[in-house]
């Protein structure tokens, strides 16, 4: 693959070439610049199960208990392995100028991706993110490969290298090996960094060479204008995959886990409140520090992760786990220590009284639940799985009901059997596939 | 016991050949050091296979190392042997008709049954059916020799068997009188910490000597008088070590920090070896994941204002080729340090050959030059390192260097250079704005030096240069991106331009043997002793014949056309099938002759020889 992409129609030189299919409204300036008017930028809502609970204190007996049951669509995972990773200075550490602005950042080239992609918000958010660093421009460099995202070190007044399909990373690992003050970011995407690249991204997890490595997944080919990529779904359908792809997608954040990265960090480019986060903290790793962004190609592959990514149903679908929470937990079993709530340690039973009684309390008993209530909903096989939990202050719940996937899809009966023979009733039924076991719980 | 007489030589090849766990490469290494002593020229040829330990006792598994002395200049490791040391059978089949009609072979008779015999597919025992009759053959037991010497030692039968070279070392030393000492101190030092295996490998040496001295196999020992080398300090030095050393030179002399990118290649690899150890000298080296992954990251070490290099063999030039276009766009310096090996594809790896040249100078996508120099001794290799990193900076571009495994193994005394002899290597950075645009004052990357046509080097770090490079086409001046046909057309041309400009650094070709004559050769690599031992030859016999060899492949010198036009024939033998011929017609329009070998070896100067003999009869 190669940059051929985008060169065909170019022959000025000046004006960017729109993608087919984008009317050329405003053709010297791709629509309006990042994040702000298209995209929500809303502070996103906590997840469920982490709302209520107040920060630090677990509010259920063990760790375990905490997480939703069943699998979450797609968290925003982020590792950290070495605890005593290192931060770099606030601000001006190496004789950074003081008050620099996001626009000391912008390079004087005009942005030539499609009006509306998610690329927009990574690159606003670098250059946001940028002055806080507290690095003088001139000592960051932005080394990239080939693809759409391959385009970012153009529009960012720093050092940088748009090189060859695959190779960011090892230009990046031989310039900080051979000049380790510079702060270097190399910008990636699933094509360049997964498919071609793959062999240098995971020997640059293994080296763990100090920089920080932003990957773009919007699960296609775009700038080759289409093909299935290596985290594209099994069965896409695009041009090179007519009767649909047969091949298996990587998950890039579990690749990189097995090559033993060292900050492995997922966000969205609906969410650059949390993307600022995650490249801060990736940053301030003393390691390489990987960000994978679901980032969405609204030309090739609209909405590739609208399920989860949008506004509307982002707070329903997705769960940050973040190092605030994970990243400096103590070594060992996280457990309270009120015996009321959970179970003294067994050598303790054998010679405190106190524990003793405890122990048979909780077993015999259980543990007395404040008065109140709870409504708290997961996403389950056949849809949303509900439970509300009334709690008199006793041991056992005063009320409990369940809201299971089934009881709504029974409602839609109503609406599909008008108009049909009573004898359909049964197929329309069938359908749904209705658990009536579930429905009157 | 009196000492045995001495008969004087003027020149002698031996050649130890063996299993590939017989030792043969560290024996025929510790001769070559002790004749280094004997202040003799010489010229050496490792040729071992590519397998590590291939079967005992099969051909394809013979190693076998070549070394020619003598007290005149050596200019070729030899093309006949006088002496060959036969570990078993198969080594002895595989070399035979290397060695001279009248000459010495010296086997190891306790291999020499029938199923060794077998193994190197032998009808019937060589030492019997009357086909070593035209040589002198010399049978010695040496396995026998050696176990019994060590059969009070408590070192196992492996271990004892494995030192037998040790014997063949010493016995090797005695018939050609080198000195002894160079080896005890090699075996002290190597075996230091294993005192049971120096002590056994010390004795077999003394044996191998002693036996000698008083075996009636032995008539006399052989001398040959210490060679009239230019005065100076001498070191002996294979072309790979030249080469870091070179490109060590080349970070000192500029102040640059090295930093070698290389995946594990044979015969390349052995310059990862090298420069891995001279960290003192700020160099660094880094073992890759792949080789395009070297080159990357040498890339990234120049852009941040060291010397990025690279080296490798065969098929990875290839694979490096794609980042080489890129180094090329940027403008920013690399060598690429190509040891050639037989190919197409993995080829023949540890054979010798020259056929990687049309790679290195059109292998790339697009209308892409770039400087390509060729070492042709292996004290050459040394210079032109040297070389190849000045023009890398100084041009800014990547520079390809054409070793080969003749080259890169074989080894030959070189005088060692003053520093001040090396050339002036100033590295300048930009640190200011260089140009105006709109009353403003901004940075150009891409205006260029008006005599070398070089870019400048502005590196990240410093204040207000900050500027985006990449592989797609530049602004001929402000070096953004550039669809601009025109500007591509002008791109095109300044980056073929900078490389002829290369041609102010290259100093005229001087010419080996009659400066007109019926025939010019013009040689390139490691080719240089055989041509010029053969150009000898022939004038000697009464012809007029000269030669020259070209150091820059690309860009041309510009006196080749002038010097060839003073001779009534051209020839241009190389070790691949008829590569510089074609761009030496191509260039000058002139009926150069090829004459090509692509048979994994160097040349032998009697070939080339009877070839010149031919055009000028």
């Amino acid at each position: 693959m190669s940059e051929n992409g985008n060169t065909s129609g170019d022959s000025g030189g000046r004006k960017p070439k729109l993608p087919p299919g984008m009317k050329p409204t405003s053709p010297a300036k791709p629509a309006k610049p990042p994040g702000k008017g298209t995209r929500p930028l809303g502070k996103p809502a906590m997840p469920p199960g982490l709302a209520t609970r107040p920060p630090g204190k677990p509010a259920m007996p063990s760790g375990k208990g905490t997480r939703p049951l069943g699998k979450p669509a797609m968290p925003p995972g982020l590792v950290t392995r070495p605890p005593g990773a290192k931060s770099l200075p606030p601000a001006s550490g190496d004789g950074a100028p003081a008050g620099l602005k996001r626009s000391d950042f912008s390079s004087d080239q005009d942005v030539r991706w499609c009006p509306g992609c998610g690329d927009y918000a990574v690159l606003a958010t670098t250059q946001r993110l940028m002055p806080e660093l507290g690095i003088a421009p001139e000592n960051i460099v932005f080394i990239s490969g080939i693809g759409c995202s391959s385009r970012f070190p153009y529009y960012m007044n720093t050092y940088g290298m748009h090189s060859i399909h695959g190779r960011a990373p090892t230009i990046a690992t031989g310039l900080k090996a051979s000049r380790p003050e510079l702060d270097i970011w190399v910008v990636t995407g699933d094509g360049d960094a997964l498919s071609i690249g793959g062999n240098h991204l995971i020997h640059l997890m293994r080296r763990n060479v100090n920089l920080q490595i932003l990957l773009f997944n919007n699960q296609i080919y775009g700038l080759t204008k289409g093909q299935y990529s290596p985290t594209s779904e099994v069965g896409k359908i695009t041009k090179s995959t007519p009767f649909g792809s047969i091949d298996h997608p990587f998950n890039p954040t579990a690749l990189v886990l097995g090559a033993d990265a060292t900050f492995v960090a997922r966000t969205m480019d609906t969410d650059p409140k949390h993307m600022k986060s995650m490249f801060m903290q990736a940053h301030a790793h003393g390691g390489t520090g990987f960000v994978e962004i679901y980032q969405n190609c609204n030309i090739f592959n609209d909405g590739a992760f609208a399920a989860f990514a949008e506004k509307e149903v982002r707070s329903d679908r997705t769960l940050q786990l973040d190092t605030a929470e994970f990243g400096e937990m103590p070594e060992g079993i996280v457990m309270v220590d009120d015996y009321k709530i959970s179970p003294p340690p067994r050598a303790e039973m054998k010679g405190s009284m106190e524990a003793l009684i405890h122990h048979f309390k909780l077993f015999t008993e259980g543990y007395h639940v404040p008065a109140g209530e709870t409504y708290t909903a997961v996403e389950a096989p056949k849809g949303e799985f509900a439970v509300y939990l009334v709690s008199d202050g006793t041991h056992r719940p005063y009320r409990c009901y369940i809201r299971a996937p089934g009881f709504v899809h029974l409602q839609a009966l109503d609406f599909m059997t008008k108009g049909h023979m009573l004898a359909d009733t049964v197929s329309i039924i069938g359908s749904l596939d209705i658990v009536f076991g579930e429905v009157d719980r | 016991m009196p000492k045995k007489p001495v008969e004087m030589r003027s020149e002698a090849t031996v050649l130890f050949a063996g299993d590939s766990g017989d030792g043969m490469q560290l024996t025929g290494t510790q001769f070559t050091l002790a004749t280094a002593h004997a202040m003799n020229d010489l010229a050496t040829l490792p040729d071992f296979p590519a397998e590590i330990r291939a079967p005992i006792g099969t051909t394809y598994g013979v190693s076998g190392f070549q070394l020619k002395f003598g007290s005149t200049d050596v200019r070729t490791p030899g093309d006949e042997v006088d002496l060959l040391v036969a570990m078993n059978p198969a080594a002895l089949k595989v070399n035979l008709d290397r060695v001279r009609i009248g000459g010495t072979i010296l086997v190891n008779v306790n291999t020499f049954d029938k199923r060794n015999f077998a193994l190197a597919h032998m009808d019937s025992n060589p030492l019997e059916d009357g086909s070593l009759d035209r040589f002198r053959v010399i049978q010695i037991e040496l396995t026998r020799m050696t176990r019994e010497a060590l059969a009070d030692t408590d070192l196992n039968q492996k271990e004892i068997d494995r030192s037998k070279n040790m014997f063949a070392l010493g016995l090797a030393l005695w018939m050609y009188s080198r000195p002894v000492q160079p080896a005890i101190d090699w075996i002290t030092t190597k075996f230091a910490d294993k005192p049971k295996i120096r002590d056994a490998n010390l004795q077999l040496l003394k044996k191998g000597i002693h036996f000698g001295e008083t075996t009636d196999t032995f008539a006399h020992r052989i001398e040959i008088e210490p060679a009239t080398l230019k005065k100076g300090k001498y070191r002996v030095i294979q072309g790979i070590q030249a080469l870091a050393m070179g490109i060590v030179a080349a970070g000192q002399k500029s102040g640059l920090g090295i930093f070698y990118g290389s995946y594990p290649i044979t015969p390349a690899s052995d310059l990862l070896h090298a420069l891995s150890r001279y960290k003192n000298y700020g160099v660094m080296t880094m073992q890759t994941e792949d080789e395009i992954a070297a080159i990357g990251a040498a890339i990234g070490a120049s852009f941040g204002g060291g010397i990025g290099i690279t080296g490798t063999s065969g098929p990875g030039l290839a694979l490096k080729s794609e980042a080489l276009g890129l180094a090329l766009m940027l403008e920013i310096p690399l060598v690429i340090v190509h040891v050639m090996r037989g190919g197409p594809s993995t080829g023949l790896p540890t054979k010798t050959e020259q056929s990687d040249l049309m790679q290195a100078m059109f292998g790339r996508n697009g209308d892409a030059p770039i400087p390509v120099l060729a070492a042709s001794t292996a004290g050459d290799c040394f210079e032109t390192a040297y070389e190849a990193c000045r023009i890398a900076v100084k041009y800014m571009t990547p520079v390809i260097l054409l070793a080969d495994g003749f080259l890169a193994n074989g080894a030959e005394p070189w005088l060692i250079p003053n520093a001040d002899s090396l050339r002036d290597f100033h590295v300048e950075f930009a640190t200011s704005l260089n140009g105006e645009r709109d009353g403003e004052k901004v940075f150009l990357p891409y205006k260029r030096d008006q005599k070398t046509l070089a870019r400048p080097w502005a590196l990240p770090g410093t204040p207000g240069l900050a500027h985006r490079v990449g592989g797609l086409e530049k602004d001929a001046e402000d070096g953004s991106v550039s669809y601009d046909g025109l500007n591509h057309q002008l791109m095109t041309d300044l980056r073929a331009e900078k490389v002829q400009r290369v041609n102010q650094e290259v100093e005229a070709l001087k010419v080996y043997g009659d400066t007109v004559g019926d025939v010019l050769i013009v040689g390139w690599g490691s080719t240089r002793g055989s041509i010029e031992s053969a150009v000898t030859r022939v004038r000697n016999a009464g012809h007029t014949v000269g030669t020259v060899h070209l150091r820059f492949l690309n860009p041309l010198p510009t006196d080749l056309a002038e010097i060839a036009g003073r001779y009534k024939k051209l020839l241009v033998p190389e070790l691949n099938n008829g590569q510089l011929v074609s761009l030496l017609r191509a260039e000058y329009l002139l009926p150069f002759e090829g004459f090509s070998q692509v048979t994994g070896q160097p040349f032998r100067a009697s070939d080339l020889e009877e070839k010149i003999l031919g055009m000028v009869e």
